[in-house]
């Protein structure tokens, strides 16, 4: 049921077994796992069914770090969250990615990807795909028929990326979570703090607040912090009432090692010495086995533990022609352009026809900075609640990543006879070009390790020093890979509804 | 049937004397053949297109390499056919596809070997970036 938050008594108090707080993608599917159950789900929004200003203005903040996005463009503050402007793009994270890289300082997830999958799998169809076969291009071939290039998995391999309608949370999920009796969805309810006992190690009551309306409290057996990867962070610091470092921050690393991908759109151009080259499978989107599907070259696991590189992917981007477009040109005949000397009048024709260049749009995983951090500023909201800094910050070490990526998709383009590269990181390989941005994907930081003294939450997703509070979302990834997050978030959340199942059965009512 | 045997033997004897003419004339030419610099610089660099782009291509080589900068358009020559794995003597008039195969090898073995050569901001391999510092010498007044 969907219950007006503003339509309550001050005070009222609620009482369930679990609360979950944040309606995006994480808090929507991990309460989709309890419907039908006896399980009693309170799901706090603090916005309503639609985009409101009033609301969205609670995400103000400021980047005084590198420069990102505006805080309350990127993320969307109602039912869905940001799942209402998403665009889709699923992967999992690579084995690898889970792995403690010797070469990648603080990584290592207290998860690896087998374990992961079965979450994953079920994660597919919540995002309204099918056949999960990430790992198997061979699958896709087989029903495409497209080429895909013959890459030296020494260095690149074809990545298999799935393609989500997008899902909207919000719209998909509605009904369903309205027809659950067990389910009560509170739109326009905002928490402000999360409460504790005296020595903060559990949880006792949320705070609650509507911008034009009561203040109540909420309290459960079990509380679930699905806000995302910033709000996740500001919510535990802003619950300051015992521990004024804030919940769950003994060890200082709340907000530390915040986290995005870097982008660089493009890192650099291939300009064709074949134009007739078949890019399809790269370029375009195809529907295909009940999905919809395109690859992506992403760096091999052979090349990573060589290299001791950060993870990373590239798109190949169909552009406008540039004024440069015939450099690659340049070197048909060394390239051996099939074709080309048999019938000249057609490869003529075929040259004036497809002018056309790719782009290498360049995502990276970086390297996690206990530096790169969110903190509480002195500027305050409707509530009168701290607002955020954002100080994302990056490292030496991820121009180079940045720079040997786009390199080797230099060399293998070149290899393969297809074409030549031009970049502006080419030209200088000292700094960052002018295009370099973030990917939107904020993670990192509550994240999750073995250690108490390394991460904020456990392998559970378990506060570490609260015994009643977990965290879900991107907040928890300690590596990001080179894949968007939000099929992770999604497995994580299923993994956590799974696992607080099995504690509501242990625990006492 | 008498007749159309002499016409094949004809037309045999005939077909025989033009081949080994063709292999006498080809051969003599192949061992008198002694190319000027310009002529191997020509073939050479016909293996590149659009030759306006790969001059100024060539020049930037040049320029940015002072290895290069100086260098005659014989040592130029001798550069690129050593990179290549040929000699001089291995220019002939009927050596084109064969050589042209070589370049690509070269150029394909460069990539895998990151033998590479950034040309303001273009990623080439060795072998072409000198073939169009050749063009480029080629083209220049003093060639």
């Amino acid at each position: 049921m969907f219950i007006d938050a503003r339509d309550l008594q001050p005070g009222q108090k609620i009482e369930t077994d679990i609360c979950i707080i944040g309606a995006g993608a994480a808090g929507i599917a991990y309460a989709l796992e309890f419907i039908g159950s006896s399980t009693k789900v309170a799901l706090l929004e603090s916005g309503g069914l639609n985009y409101d200003k009033k609301t969205q203005s609670l995400y103000e903040g400021e980047n005084i770090g590198l420069p990102s996005f505006d805080l309350t463009v990127n993320r969307l503050r109602y039912f869905g969250g940001t799942t209402n402007h998403w665009a889709g793009h699923c992967r999992p994270l690579d084995a690898i990615d889970f792995e403690q890289r010797d070469w990648l300082p603080h990584s290592g997830w207290p998860v690896t990807r087998p374990e992961l999958d079965p979450y994953y799998l079920r994660a597919q169809p919540i995002v309204g795909l099918t056949p999960y076969e990430y790992e198997n291009l061979d699958f896709w071939q087989e029903k495409l028929k497209l080429p895909d290039l013959d890459l030296d998995d020494n260095r690149l391999k074809t990545a298999v990326y799935n393609q989500s309608p997008p899902t909207r949370f919000g719209r998909e999920y509605q009904q369903e979570l309205k027809d659950a009796d067990n389910i009560s969805v509170y739109l326009n309810a905002n928490v402000l703090e999360i409460q504790t006992n005296e020595n903060a190690s559990k949880v006792t009551a949320l705070k609650v607040a509507c911008i034009e309306g009561p203040e109540f409290p909420v309290s459960a057996r079990i509380y679930i912090l699905a806000t995302g990867g910033m709000e996740n962070t500001r919510l535990l610091l802003l619950s300051d009432s015992v521990n004024p470092a804030g919940l769950g921050n003994e060890n200082g690393l709340v907000g530390r090692y915040f986290m995005d991908h870097i982008l660089l759109r493009p890192g650099a151009d291939i300009s064709f010495s074949d134009p007739r080259i078949n890019l399809q499978l790269y370029h375009a989107l195809h529907k295909v086995a009940g999905a919809q599907m395109f690859g992506v070259l992403a760096s091999s696991d052979k090349l990573l533990r060589k290299e001791k590189i950060s993870n990373f992917r590239i798109h190949l981007v169909k552009t406008a022609p540039q004024n440069w477009q015939f450099v690659g040109r340049i070197f048909s005949n060394i390239d051996a352009v099939s074709g080309a000397e048999k019938n000249w009048l057609d490869d003529l024709a075929i040259r004036k026809k497809n002018k056309d260049t790719v782009a290498l749009h360049l995502v990276l995983e970086p390297v996690p900075n206990p530096d790169s951090r969110i903190t509480l500023s002195s500027n305050t909201d409707l509530f009168g609640q701290r607002k955020i800094n954002v100080n994302w910050q990056i490292v030496d070490k991820d121009l180079s990543n940045a720079y040997r990526s786009l390199e080797l998709a230099a060399l293998e383009f070149g290899r393969l006879g297809i074409g030549r590269a031009y970049g502006e990181i080419f030209k200088d390989s000292s700094q960052w070009p002018d295009n370099l941005e973030a990917g939107r994907h904020h993670c990192g930081t509550t994240r999750m390790t073995d250690n108490p003294k390394t991460g904020v939450v456990d392998k559970n997703c378990k506060l570490n020093s609260v015994s009643n509070l977990y965290v879900t979302g991107s907040s928890l990834f300690p590596t990001i890979g080179y894949a968007n997050p939000t099929l992770t978030i999604i497995a994580l959340a299923l993994r956590l509804a799974d696992h607080t199942k099995s504690l509501l059965k242990e625990m006492p009512e | 049937m008498e007749k159309e045997m002499l016409k094949s033997r004809r037309s045999f004897l005939k077909t025989g004397i033009i081949l080994s003419g063709t292999a006498l004339v080809g051969a003599s030419l192949t061992f008198s053949f002694n190319p000027s610099n310009k002529f191997i610089a020509r073939q050479l660099t016909g293996y590149l297109q659009y030759h306006h782009l790969a001059n100024v291509i060539g020049d930037s080589v040049i320029r940015n390499d002072t290895n290069l900068q100086g260098l005659s358009l014989q040592q130029m020559i001798d550069l690129v056919l050593e990179e290549a794995g040929l000699g001089r003597s291995d220019v002939s008039l009927f050596s084109l596809f064969n050589q042209l195969e070589t370049f690509r090898n070269a150029a394909r073995e460069d990539f895998m070997n990151e033998n590479i050569i950034l040309v303001d901001g273009w990623v080439l391999s060795s072998t072409e970036a000198h073939l169009c510092a050749l063009l480029h010498l080629y083209l220049s007044p003093s060639a």
